[in-house]
């Protein structure tokens, strides 16, 4: 799939060329920094955005063309969850209306409606629900209402649920919380998901399989374990290395992570996108050949010119 | 020698229209000399309004302060920062001996200004230094945190996110400050961005003495830098103990639940938090703080006296377990 953004003559190649299959029910975490294009993936995938190549196929379905007025059933079948509690809640509207209006879309009847309200609030353990459905937005803490936005992804049981940094404008403690709520709901339902975040720390509590991003390239896939445990791409394992576990001796040691920052998805550079930061650069290979996915051990791919 | 910092018993109160908000309800600690501390604590713990206690970042809408705030210094001996004027902190202590890194502070960088325009901006006008020194100290600290002198020519907006947060960090070392207070300074950025951020923090702790007060809610990133730990709760400071008692053996509820919730790649670890939601700090809870959410309170006790702080173990424990 590529995406580009026309400006004047200019192309943003936010996902550049990512492939990947989801089985019902699995939960995909797609791993990479700010600017690494996963954002944009997440919403390709949802069709809000369209390709500008490649294929999106849903349960058979090829989607990727499909004007927006047949995609009807796509979106009743799908959902999202985002990243910023504060902005992503409709001020003006209650928690009853705001878990509401997705049901109303679908014409489900009003009974019915108070009844998938109040069992959805109970399932995000926002409780007594009574208390909660006149509330407003700003009358919640930012945990409450990312459970809200969850409840809201989850109400229409979607097949197919989008999740982007659910958790990362949250208090680490609250975390770890948030994340078993949207397991056991994912589990409860069957629901397929993709989990997007720059942590992977808490993707280790939702994700079947992962999928790491870099400037828009697909560097490494495969089972959550085997990638974690084995990381293949250099990239990866300086994400894994870069993050902290609550240790009174971190700070004797100083950390061995690549300078500098993710390019510009503007004009990135030549080659493997990592090269300029990658410790192990193979000279005259790494900066001007782009390297393939291989699968390197079963069901587990990299993109890395070490392979 | 008189520890770096003391602060007996200090508080800080605001008014809302909603009430009034005990921020920092009676927090006593001491902070050596190259010794850095971690104030950690859920959002509404208060510890952001501690930091800014410290430094006299008062909101407008204060409504009482009191304690000591107690800083050791050997041009100025001992003294107390709350009873200084606010003429006296700007000359004396802000920038100087005690400097602050906020959240997201690269986003708090003037848009319109050069870095070397804002980097010299308080020296100039606060400490009375001619440009030409102002520029001197400006390029020295951009060395110190890494970043070539070119960028005092650059606008933020031509800056990373690290790069900004590297200019904010060279504002504040600029004058050999004994003290850096940092809230939140990694939060906006990306892991490995976060990583790097934090070599820096220890390079620089290393170099210049440096004291830290390290504010978050990642008791995990607290552990970078973190020579002492201090868990807010409510206002109230519950636990503080050398960084390796705290996480080998943490002694209030509150703070082996912080501990149990962190997710953590390596290791094998159920998932853990702690149910309930953080008290309002207009009416918290009465006696004990944390006795609606704590599994081991006391009935007939932990909801009606605030339990004093003791020794227990090396570490200083408020909670009527011990």
């Amino acid at each position: 799939m590529k995406r580009g953004l026309l400006g004047p003559v200019k192309y943003v190649k936010a996902v550049d060329g990512v492939s990947f299959t989801l089985e019902k029910k699995e939960v995909l975490a797609v791993i990479g920094e700010s600017g690494s294009g996963k954002t944009t993936l997440g919403r390709t995938v949802l069709r809000l955005v369209k390709p500008t190549s490649g294929r999106i196929v849903f349960e058979g379905k090829d989607i990727t063309n499909t004007p927006d007025s047949e995609l009807k059933w796509y979106r009743f079948s799908t959902a999202m969850v985002f990243q910023d509690p504060f902005s992503s809640l409709n001020p003006y509207h209650t928690v009853q209306y705001i878990l509401e209006e997705p049901l109303i879309i679908r014409g489900v009847p009003p009974k019915e409606r108070v009844e998938l309200v109040i069992k959805a609030l109970e399932e995000v353990r926002l409780v007594p629900p009574e208390d909660f459905l006149k509330k407003y937005p700003h009358m919640l803490s930012g945990g409450q209402r990312q459970r809200v936005g969850i409840a809201r992804a989850f109400i229409t049981r979607p097949k197919f649920v989008v999740a982007d940094e659910p958790v990362s404008m949250l208090d680490v403690s609250i975390r770890a919380e948030i994340l078993s709520l949207m397991r056991s709901l994912q589990f409860k339902y069957d629901i397929t998901m993709m989990y997007i975040t720059h942590d992977i720390a808490t993707a280790k509590y939702i994700a079947d399989k992962i999928l790491v991003m870099y400037a828009g390239k697909m560097v490494e896939y495969g089972p959550f374990r085997d990638v974690i445990e084995n990381p293949l791409h250099p990239y990866t394992q300086a994400l894994i290395e870069a993050l902290p576990d609550p240790d009174p001796a971190n700070r004797f040691k100083i950390r061995k992570v690549p300078p500098g920052e993710p390019p510009s998805l503007l004009n990135p550079p030549s080659g493997c996108r990592f090269h300029p930061r990658c410790p192990y650069a193979i000279k005259g290979k790494c900066e001007k050949e782009e390297p393939p996915l291989k699968e390197v051990r079963r069901g587990h791919y990299v993109a890395c010119w070490l392979y | 020698m008189p520890p770096l910092l003391e602060l007996r018993n200090v508080k800080m109160y605001y008014s809302t229209s909603r009430g009034v908000v005990k921020a920092v309800d009676g927090v006593s600690f001491k902070l050596d000399k190259g010794e850095a501390m971690a104030l950690v604590g859920e959002s509404g713990s208060g510890k952001s309004s501690l930091a800014f206690t410290i430094i006299r970042l008062l909101p407008r809408n204060v409504a009482e302060t009191s304690g000591e705030i107690l800083f050791y210094d050997e041009e100025l001996g001992v003294v107390n920062l709350m009873k200084m004027s606010e003429d006296e902190i700007r000359e004396k202590i802000r920038w100087k001996k005690i400097s602050i890194v906020f959240q997201a502070s690269m986003n708090a960088l003037n848009p319109v200004l050069r870095v070397r325009d804002q980097m010299i901006e308080p020296l100039v006008l606060h400490l009375g230094l001619s440009k030409a020194e102002a520029v001197k100290i400006a390029e020295e600290a951009l060395r110190s945190v890494g970043l070539a002198s070119d960028v005092l020519m650059r606008y933020p907006f031509e800056l990373s996110g690290g790069m900004k947060q590297r200019v904010v960090i060279a504002m504040a070392i600029m004058m050999r400050p004994k003290l850096v207070i940092l809230d939140e300074p990694t939060s906006a950025l990306d892991v490995i961005t976060q990583a790097n951020i934090m070599n820096l923090l220890k390079e620089l702790k290393a170099k210049f003495n440096l004291s830290y007060i390290l504010i978050t809610h990642d008791i995990a990133l607290a552990s970078e830098i973190a020579d002492k730990i201090g868990v807010m709760y409510a206002g109230k400071l519950v636990e503080i103990a050398p960084a390796e008692v705290f996480f080998r053996k943490p002694k209030h509820p509150y703070s082996q639940k912080l501990l149990a919730a962190v997710p953590t790649l390596r290791g094998e670890k159920a998932i853990e938090y702690i149910p309930g939601d953080v008290p309002s700090l207009i009416t918290p809870p009465p006696g004990c703080r944390f006795h609606p959410r704590c599994p081991y309170a006391i009935k007939g006790k932990c909801e009606k006296e605030e339990p004093p702080t003791k020794q227990v173990e090396g570490s200083e424990v408020a909670c009527w377990l011990y």
